[in-house]
């Protein structure tokens, strides 16, 4: 579910346009930075936090576009 | 005539021949199991449609898709196979076997599809398939291709298992000491070192590839990707797991392990014997030797090896001597005794 509330907001952003996911240790952290750059955006920082990490995505240039 | 014919050609084969090829006589007198051949468990479109209208023509309309990924048309007539046969063969689909032989090689996504793949298991069942699939051995010889640590395809049940492995590698010029490869570890074989840079702990690396998988800098990369090499599993009445012999062969010598492995099997194994059993009478060294010519002294494992975490956890013979043993229900711990 991370990685489909993810996608969904990115997919709804503008390229360039930046957007920072937070995530709990666990399932999340192994799935979602891959996916995210799996389709194409940018990780540009992970940062460690209490419980988890906060990444910051750049979101790519559309393809369709 | 074409039916008296077809009589001929079918007089009543003995179940060994019948099985040997592929040909699995079923309870019902008369009816036969037809076993198809589906290396690494993929068919095409156009097979499994003709599969699906060879078993409405010929059975009952009805597949069975066997625990080695084939698909067997049930309910086939005896008279009937040699016409079951030809009608998939037009569209190039085989026939399996059963029996004392190399079997049809099974083999998980791999690499070519599956994100969690490390080497490409289909190719290689494929291949394999095609290069030994029939050959006669003492026993039934069940080989797998399983494309990393999650082991899908039970490499460890099989009589020769391939297993993919990484071996990652950190470019510290691309680290942003963020942690999440420690973070993903799921075996105690990263930490963070002094430098803000990850270390790994060689003894408890079970080469899974998690690290590499959840970097999100190119810092964790492979360094080394290859198979490790399982022998002497099988599952049936007597189950024994495989002993782990060789870690990151490279594709281009699986071949040639296999090879060997048969070689080796057929000089030693009596009739009728698993190769496991075979090891476990004439001792794994000299199954060890002759693998020691194939892969060398660098891919062979040692006893120090087993003796590592990383080993232990993924090797569970003997575990069965360490089972605690069952104690008494308690009283008023007991059910009712009334059944579902």
């Amino acid at each position: 579910m991370n990685w489909v509330k993810t996608k969904l907001v990115l997919e709804g952003m503008e390229p360039g346009e930046r957007l920072e996911v937070l995530l709990d240790d666990g399932e999340a952290i192994q799935g979602v930075p891959r996916s995210v750059r799996a389709e194409g955006h940018r990780v540009l920082q992970v940062t460690p936090l209490e419980g988890g990490f906060r990444l910051l995505v750049e979101r790519a240039a559309s393809e369709h576009e | 005539m074409q039916a008296e014919r077809t009589k001929e050609k079918t007089a009543p084969k003995r179940a060994e021949d019948l099985k040997a090829g592929g040909f699995i006589p079923q309870r019902q007198k008369g009816k036969i199991t037809v076993r198809c051949k589906a290396p690494g468990g993929r068919v095409t479109s156009e097979r499994l449609e003709r599969i699906a209208a060879v078993a409405r023509k010929y059975g009952q309309g009805i597949v069975h898709l066997s625990v080695r990924m084939s698909p067997e048309i049930l309910y086939v007539n005896l008279e009937d196979l040699d016409a079951v046969v030809a009608e998939l063969a037009e569209v190039g689909q085989e026939i399996a076997s059963c029996g004392k032989r190399f079997r049809v090689t099974t083999g998980c996504g791999g690499c070519e599809y599956n994100p969690n793949g490390w080497t490409d298991t289909q190719r290689l069942a494929q291949a394999a398939t095609e290069r030994f699939f029939g050959q006669d051995t003492p026993h039934k010889f069940k080989t797998c291709f399983t494309g990393c640590a999650i082991d899908c395809m039970r490499a460890r049940e099989m009589d020769l298992g391939f297993q993919g492995m990484v071996e990652p590698a950190l470019l510290a010029e691309n680290c942003t000491g963020c942690t999440l490869c420690v973070k993903a570890c799921q075996d105690d074989a990263l930490r963070m070192g002094d430098d803000e840079l990850p270390v790994r702990d060689l003894d408890n690396c079970i080469s899974c590839g998690d690290c590499v998988k959840v970097c999100a800098f190119d810092a964790m990369v492979p360094a080394r990707i290859g198979h490790a090499v399982y022998v002497g599993g099988k599952h049936g009445k007597h189950p024994h797991v495989a002993y782990p012999v060789a870690q990151f062969v490279p594709d281009e010598l699986v071949f040639d392990v296999m090879r060997v492995t048969i070689a080796w099997y057929r000089e030693h194994g009596k009739k009728g014997e698993r190769i496991g059993d075979t090891i476990d009478r004439v001792g794994i060294e000299s199954y060890r030797r002759a693998l020691r010519n194939v892969v060398g002294d660098e891919l062979l494992l040692t006893d120090a090896d087993l003796k590592k975490p990383r080993w232990r956890s993924i090797f569970y013979r003997g575990l069965a001597a360490a089972f605690p043993a069952y104690g008494d229900v308690e009283e008023g711990e007991q059910g009712n005794g009334t059944r579902a």
